[in-house]
């Protein structure tokens, strides 16, 4: 991986007994990058930023932060990165003015001024100990806590959890902020995608513990497309197979009046000899969101059937 | 420094219900005694003794409880992500969360106690308290901390790697127990408050580092935390067991020269001395060969006492026997050759639970006899059993004995006002005679003859001197009838002759008498107190006389034929002085010949009074 | 800025709807010559979008002249934004008419419908003239 690269693991293995949480993972963040690791829940992906952060050892393999092993240099790289949890973990008693000056004495340099407008914006209460604040201002105060030390490097896991539209937005808000004021890099885990797309460079996909995508987005939603097309020939399983060969097709629906299929290689002029083909009648084609794309790849829960 | 101190902040901002805790705690002391009506100095004493019990009390178990939870709570949990997603060391929030812990209970003691401090004028009428109870005081919340986080770490985890923790420590403390006990059995306390600090520090030290280590490598996973923590935790059990092994070894391997001499027993015949004092804090006693330098260690402390039990030679000074301890309460037998060449220790089979009250070696040295608590053992030495046992009294008065030849044993009852005498006949196992001598009157000395037909009685300081037929318990003589003395000693020469040595303000003589009790001579000496010796030579008797200080003696030799008395020694006083009761010594052997050197340290000193040639053969040492 | 909306599920990149959504807004004379464009910074936040795609967006327009930037000021539309070289826009609008064509006939659209579609669309992009 390139110095290029703030956060990085290489064939990262993670094991809780005999169960493999993260098998022989490898992804890179460039810096500049927004990158969105999507999975399911049990997917790995906490296990993953655990070892990002250096705050769990590998089994095999090894996780990198600004090009170092996370496990030994966790603590200096913490004054570069800025993290908010999945669940919040601030000591329940402090309040909102505590935590900030807890923070504000561990970092070098401390944007004061930007986080009293932060925590104006998100509205925190002054004088309330954390236990007793709800869970959007939680995560809203902790985000604030995380960007307080201008960080070059922000990490987020599963941000939007439990939160409230309103309290989306002004999350998403503050990303883009951020993203615009200092071009931070970001590392997000996720299921939840709304809002996710418009923000994200690159996009990863964790499938029982193998990162089974990794890829820029923009190419991803290129080449990912639903084709729907009625086949008079015949209707066997066998004949469709050869005609979405050259697409990849990644999940196949046999429908009343024909197929319905979700490819991963798509092209313009593949498409077009496709309408060619004997027999394939009313083919068309539609792009996906990035959760259909995500649905597709990660599969529902224990085998298909329902709405597509 | 300063992430710590932010640390311990936001430590003591999170749990400063504690203090308020210790606020109503502060208040008992002053209730109790106010709900018992008691006043005035008996209700500030009652105060201030409450005050610090619950101080204690509240500080240590606050100690524990924050250990237990402050760190390994969240750690188990993997809720330690707020400080390790930050730039905090592990170090750092191990010092700050523990220190935190620590500096409340401090506070909290200092918020229980205060009051009561005020109240008393800013004084204490509590007994004093060593100089380093300060520094105690502000420890122990620290260590039962660190402890506390140690002992959490390996029980939250759930973790097999508990059994072998438990394992080290079970095998550790097995480990210092068998060492302690060697040390318990040479009353070494000194030894064993060093071994205890040193096993206490390397504990502590293993459960600090460990924990230290847990939070630094374990982070969000308890179980590496335990994993980490176990190997430091088991260097400082096994540490502490070495070093207390170190200490245990250096106490048992101490050797003559180490020896701060408190006494000494010369063999009757024979080269070889027994010894015993304190060497490096504990009781200690050799068998040492005075002409070789050659030595064994032999004898062991009464339990619980400062009392040792030295060997007890045969009449050849060819057999030493002793007691070892073995383990619970039991004691064994042990008897030893001695010769020229050295000496060898064998153990018999003979194990007791008490120590006899004396311990006496036949002639061939090949059986043993035990007396006290009332009865008489005699002990066959190559197989350890018993050949005859006899109980003499349903008492557990003193007893003393000797053997006269192989086969017969005469035991002596000391009574108060009667000496009873027993004479044992070992193969037949049976008392062959028994004889009383009645009408003693105050505290009384007696002494056999070589034969063991007659016995010598001193009675009331020396007020009457009588000589008795042991077959019949008869008065044959009285020797002396007069005033008391502040010295008197009465022995028999080895040809039966009697020599009395009196000293005091009022005169000192050396008297001699001959075997039926008729005078035959008296010796002025010196006004002064008397030590008696031996024979150096058929004839020739040594004594000693001393004023009030024994650090100032001098030594005389008597001519017995001619009366005359050289004065041939300073600071020397014969080691024969006490074993004067039993078989009376042989002229010119060596334990005639040993003595005591006086001055600011007891050693031991071989003299020859007639040539004057002098060997010391311990410098001995000064105690502690 | 309601006039510009973007689809994230659409298959064309971000950036590209916002540019080719800032040509039509010029086209349409929405945005005048001159006017101020909302910063990167703004848009991105009412799109919520990442700026970086903003700014792509902006400096492809940039660099065909129909934006300018001028320096400490700000964004603006270009004063004449430039017509496309005359072959540039006849291909353009040929494929983009290609496209149209095979979606309307793999629908099973007749021609007419095609274009009554085609009217709708115009009218809601505000090009002023119907059809002809």
């Amino acid at each position: 991986m390139s110095e290029d690269s703030l956060l990085s693991v290489e064939n990262l293995t993670v094991r809780y007994g005999p169960k493999i949480a993260c098998d022989g993972v490898s992804l890179s963040v460039a810096r500049g990058a927004v990158y969105a690791l999507l999975g399911r829940n049990g997917a790995g992906k906490s296990s993953l930023v655990h070892c990002a952060l250096g705050q769990r050892k590998p089994d095999s393999g090894r996780a990198l932060l600004f090009g170092e092993d996370a496990w030994r240099t966790r603590a200096r790289a913490m004054t570069r990165t800025g993290v908010e949890p999945e669940e919040p973990d601030a000591p329940p008693a402090m309040t909102r003015d505590a935590l900030v000056d807890f923070c504000r004495r561990l970092y070098p340099s401390w944007d004061s001024a930007g986080t009293r407008a932060r925590l104006d914006r998100f509205g925190v209460p002054a004088g309330v100990p954390f236990g007793a604040l709800s869970k959007g201002q939680k995560g809203m105060l902790q985000l604030a806590l995380a960007l307080g030390p201008a960080p070059q490097l922000l990490i987020l896991d599963d941000p939007t959890l439990g939160l409230d539209p309103v309290a989306r937005k002004a999350l998403f808000e503050e990303i883009v902020g951020e993203l615009a004021d200092r071009g931070t890099t970001i590392f997000l885990t996720t299921h939840d995608l709304g809002g996710i797309e418009a923000i994200a460079t690159r996009v990863g996909i964790l499938k029982d513990g193998r990162l089974v995508l990794d890829e820029d987005l923009e190419t991803l939603k290129g080449r990912f497309r639903r084709i729907r097309y009625g086949n008079r020939l015949t209707e066997t399983r066998e004949a469709f197979g050869t005609e979405l060969d050259a697409f990849e097709a990644v999940k196949v629906k046999v429908r009343g009046w024909g197929i319905d299929a979700v490819v991963s290689n798509f092209d313009d002029g593949a498409f077009e000899r496709l309408r060619q083909t004997n027999g394939v009648e009313d083919a068309s084609t539609s792009s996906m969101s990035l959760e259909e794309i995500f649905l597709a790849i990660a599969g529902e829960a224990a085998g298909e059937g329902g709405a597509a | 420094m300063k992430t710590v101190a932010a640390i311990v902040r936001t430590e003591l901002l999170e749990r400063r219900m504690a203090l308020a805790a210790a606020a109503f705690a502060a208040v008992m002391p002053f209730l109790v005694p106010l709900a018992r009506g008691l006043h005035g100095a008996s209700a500030r004493e009652a105060r201030e003794s409450l005050a610090f019990i619950v101080t204690a009390g509240f500080a240590s178990v606050l100690a524990l409880a924050l250990g237990w939870s402050a760190i390994s709570r969240d750690l188990a949990d993997g809720r330690l992500g707020f400080y390790l997603s930050r730039p905090i060391s592990g170090a750092a929030l191990w010092a700050g969360k523990l220190g935190g812990a620590w500096i409340l209970a401090l506070a909290a003691a200092a918020v229980v106690w205060i009051p009561s401090w005020i109240a008393s004028g800013g004084r204490t009428v509590l007994v004093d308290l060593p100089r380093w109870s300060g520094w105690a005081v502000l420890a122990a919340p620290a260590v039962l901390v660190v402890l506390a986080h140690a002992a959490s770490i390996t029980l939250r985890s759930r973790s097999a790697l508990l059994l072998l923790d438990l394992a080290v420590l079970l095998l550790a403390a097995g480990v210092i127990f068998w060492l302690a006990r060697l040390l318990l059995w040479r009353s070494a306390w000194g030894p064993l408050r060093v071994g205890g600090a040193v096993v206490a520090a390397a504990v502590l030290l293993g459960a600090l580092t460990g924990g230290l280590a847990a939070v630094t490598r374990g982070r969000s996973d308890i179980r590496s935390a335990h994993r980490a923590l176990s190997p430091r935790l088991w260097s400082g059990l096994a540490g502490g067991a070495m070093g207390f092994g170190a200490v245990t070894l250096w106490v048992l391997s101490a050797g003559p020269s180490d020896l701060s001499l408190d006494g000494a027993v010369p063999a009757p015949r024979g080269s070889w001395v027994a010894v015993a004092g304190g060497a490096r804090g504990a009781l200690t006693g050799f068998l040492i060969d005075t002409a070789s330098g050659r030595y064994l260690r032999a004898g062991s402390a009464r339990p619980q006492t400062k009392w040792w039990e030295g060997p007890s030679f045969s009449a050849d000074g060819a057999t030493a026997a002793w007691f070892e301890p073995r383990g619970g309460a039991a004691f064994e037998l042990v008897t030893a050759s001695l010769s020229a060449t050295g000496a060898a220790a064998r153990r018999t089979a003979f194990e007791t639970m008490s120590l006899p009250d004396d311990l006496a070696v036949s002639p061939d040295g090949k059986r043993v006899a035990l007396v006290g608590s009332g009865r008489v053992e005699v002990v066959d030495v190559a197989t350890g059993r018993l050949l005859a046992a006899e109980r003499l009294s349903a008492t557990y008065p003193t007893m003393v004995g000797a053997f006269l030849g192989s086969d017969r044993f005469l035991a002596a009852i000391w009574g108060s006002d009667r000496l009873e005498l027993f004479e044992l006949d070992v193969p037949a196992r049976r008392i062959a005679r028994r004889t009383t001598i009645l009408g003693l009157e105050g505290w009384y000395t007696f002494a056999f003859d070589a034969s063991g037909e007659r016995v010598l009685v001193r009675e009331r300081s020396g007020r009457r001197l009588r000589l008795f037929d042991v077959r019949t318990g008869n008065a044959i003589a009285t020797l002396t009838e007069g005033p008391a003395q502040n010295s008197s000693w009465a022995l028999f020469l080895s040809d039966g002759r009697i020599v009395y040595l009196t000293g005091g303000d009022n005169g000192a003589s050396l008297r001699l008498f001959s075997a039926d009790g008729r005078p035959e001579r008296s010796i002025e000496i010196p006004r002064r107190r008397a030590l008696p010796g031996g024979e150096v030579a058929p004839g020739k008797f040594v004594f000693a006389i001393w004023s009030g200080d024994i650090s100032e003696t001098v030594l005389y030799l008597a001519d017995l034929d001619s009366g005359d008395i050289r004065r041939v020694a300073d600071g020397l006083y014969p080691v024969l002085w006490f074993a004067t009761r039993l078989a009376p010594v042989v002229p010119g052997s060596d334990a005639t010949e040993l003595f005591y050197s006086t001055g600011d340290i007891r050693g031991l000193v071989r003299f020859d009074p007639l040539t004057g040639e002098r060997r010391v053969i311990l410098k001995g040492r000064k105690e502690g | 800025m309601r006039a510009l909306q973007i689809d994230p599920a659409d298959a064309t990149p971000i950036w590209a709807q916002i540019e080719e959504g800032m040509r039509r807004l010029v086209a349409s004379k929405a945005l005048a010559p001159g006017e101020a464009v909302p910063s990167v910074r703004d848009l991105a936040r009412d799109l919520s979008v990442n700026p970086a795609t903003v700014a792509k967006a902006y400096q492809r327009l940039n660099e065909a002249g129909v934006f300018s930037v001028r320096r400490g000021d700000g964004t603006y539309v270009a004063d004449s934004p430039p017509a496309p070289p005359r072959g540039e826009r006849t291909r353009a609008l040929r494929e983009g008419a290609a496209r149209y064509g095979s979606l309307a006939a793999t629908l099973g659209a007749s021609l007419d419908e095609a274009r009554t579609e085609l009217d709708a669309a115009w009218k809601e992009f505000g090009v002023k003239g119907g059809h002809r």
